[in-house]
């Protein structure tokens, strides 16, 4: 009998073991961002005292979105999402892009208004300008970004899953 | 080892992989990880695929030991 055959792990274990580790994962992020908001009131909005906080946020999504793309995983979001969603995952992903692009519009336009107007009717002008400027910018860069970002990780992802079923005529 | 008894019962039904995981509420690349034997499915997965193919547990997914 070959004993390193019919090893068999109590998979409930494993299952609890792998939701604790989730569990983690989200105490990590909940404490990063807790870290970020306040070092952003004790130091004023300074990227280079969050740049830990970042690099783990970024970090750990570009980790999770490659993985995800080549174990495959990627295209079976996608598929779930599209069979119970009104909106295709692509769409989704264009319209997160243009929503950021406004908000990060809105936010440095207020900014420029609250900070750097003097008069009323400067601080509309300033307002509008900014906004206007920054969704120029914002909007084309996160929408690209987001679309090649999502094409390549589909590609990658449905690449995966023809190798996973490749002897596998349906 | 390949689950060739679920791949005969889902063309039976005259089912694609992708039917088949549309009915059972999960993707057809899960579907085809079964047959292919390199995904073990947790037990409602399994009744799941037996209800929406018309058969028992040991229909599909009992091996005989070689």
């Amino acid at each position: 009998m070959n004993l390193f055959k019919n090893k068999i792990q109590d998979e409930r274990v494993v299952h609890e073991q792998n939701k604790i580790y989730r569990e983690i994962y989200l105490l990590i992020f909940a404490i990063c961002f807790v870290s970020v908001i306040y070092k952003f009131f004790i130091y004023g909005f300074e990227m280079e005292h969050v740049a830990t906080e970042m690099i783990i946020f970024f970090a750990a999504g570009i980790y999770y979105s490659v993985r995800a793309s080549q174990k495959g995983l990627f295209s079976a979001e996608v598929e779930m999402h599209d069979s119970k969603s009104k909106w295709s995952y692509q769409t989704k992903t264009i319209v997160i892009g243009v929503a950021t692009g406004i908000v990060l519009g809105l936010f440095f336009g207020i900014n420029s208004a609250v900070n750097y107007a003097e008069t009323p009717l400067e601080r509309i002008y300033y307002f509008f300008l900014t906004f206007a400027t920054s969704m120029m910018f914002y909007i084309p860069i996160l929408v690209l970004v987001l679309v090649i970002s999502y094409t390549a990780a589909k590609h990658r992802s449905d690449k995966a899953v023809d190798e996973q079923l490749e002897d596998d005529e349906s | 080892m390949k689950n060739l008894k679920l791949k005969v019962a889902r063309v039976e039904h005259d089912l694609s992989q992708a039917e088949l995981a549309e009915k059972v509420g999960v993707t057809r690349q899960t579907i085809g990880l079964i047959e292919q034997g390199k995904y073990n499915p947790s037990l409602q997965l399994c009744l799941s695929i037996c209800k929406t193919l018309n058969k028992t547990l040991d229909d599909l997914f009992w091996q005989e030991e070689d």
